[in-house]
């Protein structure tokens, strides 16, 4: 059963569109990556999928249920999370408040999802107090994530989570990603790395000027020379 | 004159560079020539240092170790303003328009040195100042029309759309008259249509003997319009060639690929 089902969507800025076609899907507990060069429309497809961006023709599905057209709002009471690539903690509040942010339409106690986040990262844990703008850049991006699951999401939407990171933080930041694929929820995940992207996925897509180029396992996708010429605009 | 520069046709050289922030190695080592009337392309995944090479050549950083060439003057060290003067201009990411202007006074500021900006022209020799004033008003004209946005010329600079801003960029880096351009992602975020005119006026430009250096990443432009192709990956130059040898290196793919 999929838990994400994307048909033929067009979307983009005022009159220019950006994605002209992309259908993908992301089954319940699966990690899909989506690659693709500059502009193919990565982050495009994330921000219409979580409702930033108005779908102009397509439709979006979670659950088996349609959501084209809500609001980010609305999706996160359904189980989406959403991290973006950048500005996504608030810089002046401490790392729990961010926390807390995350998880503004709760009523209930937050107690025991704080502690699962920083069960999960450790690092974070130990900076509570301290106001997150003065965090590292892995630090950040793990408060990024600790936000996202203070929901308790079923699918969670990653754009670019590695961007800006030293290689040795990046890979803990793919280790985490990995474990909360473990806990049961769906991840669905822009990157430009695509070799660790794909080699971590069970499928990925390739994304080329707005619609879909190929679709595959990771390992395919990784075993294809086409894919890589696409980088350099090879048709 | 310096004896490292034995080829007078390298307008631009930068002999191993270096560049820091904290622990991060920006930029390490960096080497590389641009000739003469070339539309030299920069290309390479996101982090590889592009920017920053840029910002070292243009004066925006100072490099750690290394040394920068124009027309075989050192450049490296010198302020924005001065490498401007001796001809160089590069534009940004973001466009930097100055947004409560028009476009004609956008462009009108561009020329360095006008007479009128010294007090003593601007009181006792006021036909001097209006004269220069009629002819940078007449190339600013002449310019907006080549980047087809004379239309505009009244409008506020800040109304622009992106596409127009990049194509207010070029008209700037044109009123300076400089011998090298550089511009950081001409494409980004222009839209189709507008790309082919940016791709048709950076090769106009240069048929006039306009020299270019160009990070891009859309790669219509770059593998129509520039070689040769530097590349760079983590901080270094990978390597350099035509369009049709970048496209079959195995190593520039794999380096857009991730490690």
């Amino acid at each position: 059963m999929a838990i994400l089902e994307v048909k033929d969507l067009v979307s983009g800025y005022s009159e220019v569109m950006i994605l002209n076609g992309v259908s993908i899907h992301c089954a319940d507990n699966e990690i899909v990556s989506i690659i693709g060069p500059n502009g193919a429309g990565k982050s495009t497809l994330m921000k219409s999928i979580f409702g930033l961006i108005p779908v102009k023709q397509g439709s979006v599905a979670f659950d088996g249920r349609s959501i084209t057209g809500m609001r980010p709002n609305q999706l996160v009471k359904l189980g989406m999370s959403y991290v973006p690539q950048e500005k996504n903690v608030f810089p002046s509040l401490t790392v729990e408040e961010n926390l807390q942010m995350g998880a503004f339409i709760r009523n209930d106690d937050l107690t025991g999802s704080i502690d699962r986040v920083f069960e999960l990262f450790p690092f974070i844990a130990d900076k509570r107090k301290s106001v997150s703008g003065t965090l590292s850049g892995g630090g950040r991006q793990m408060l990024a994530l600790g936000r996202a699951l203070m929901l308790e999401p079923r699918l969670l939407l990653l754009d670019e989570p590695s961007a800006g990171l030293a290689p040795l933080v990046r890979d803990e930041i793919f280790e985490k990603v990995m474990e909360i694929r473990q806990s049961g929820v769906a991840i669905l995940m822009v990157e430009q790395n695509a070799k660790k992207a794909l080699g971590m996925s069970d499928r990925g897509y390739v994304l080329v000027m707005g619609k879909n180029r190929y679709e595959d396992t990771g390992e395919a996708l990784l075993a294809n020379p086409e894919v890589g010429r696409l980088y350099l605009g090879g048709a | 004159m310096t004896v490292e520069m034995k080829n007078s046709n390298d307008l631009l050289k930068v002999e191993g560079v270096c560049k820091s922030f904290g622990k991060m190695l920006a930029v390490n080592q960096c080497s590389l020539d641009v000739t003469k009337g070339t539309i030299t392309a920069l290309i390479g995944p996101n982090g590889a240092g592009k920017t920053t090479l840029f910002n070292l050549i243009s004066g925006f950083h100072k490099p750690d170790t290394g040394k920068v060439f124009l027309k075989g003057d050192r450049i490296d060290g010198l302020r924005p303003d001065k490498i401007f003067h001796k001809g160089l201009i590069r534009t940004f990411q973001i466009s930097r328009e100055l947004e409560k202007m028009t476009l004609l006074e956008n462009l009108m500021l561009v020329p360095g040195r006008q007479e009128g900006e010294m007090i003593w022209n601007a009181w006792f020799r006021p036909w001097r100042v209006r004269a220069q004033e009629k002819q940078v008003k007449e190339r600013a004209i002449e310019t907006l029309r080549f980047v087809e946005l004379f239309h505009l010329k009244d409008e506020y600079a800040g109304n622009l759309s992106t596409g127009q801003k990049r194509l207010l960029e070029i008209a700037r880096t044109m009123m300076a008259d400089p011998d090298i351009i550089l511009l950081d992602e001409p494409g980004a975020g222009v839209n189709p249509t507008l790309m082919n005119k940016l791709i048709g006026y950076i090769h106009q430009l240069n048929g006039q003997g306009k020299t270019f250096l160009i990070v891009e990443h859309n790669m219509e432009l770059v593998m129509t319009i520039c070689d040769p192709i530097i590349v760079m990956n983590a901080g270094s130059i990978l390597t350099q060639g035509t369009p049709q040898q970048i496209r079959n290196d195995e190593r520039v793919i794999n380096a857009y690929l991730g490690e």
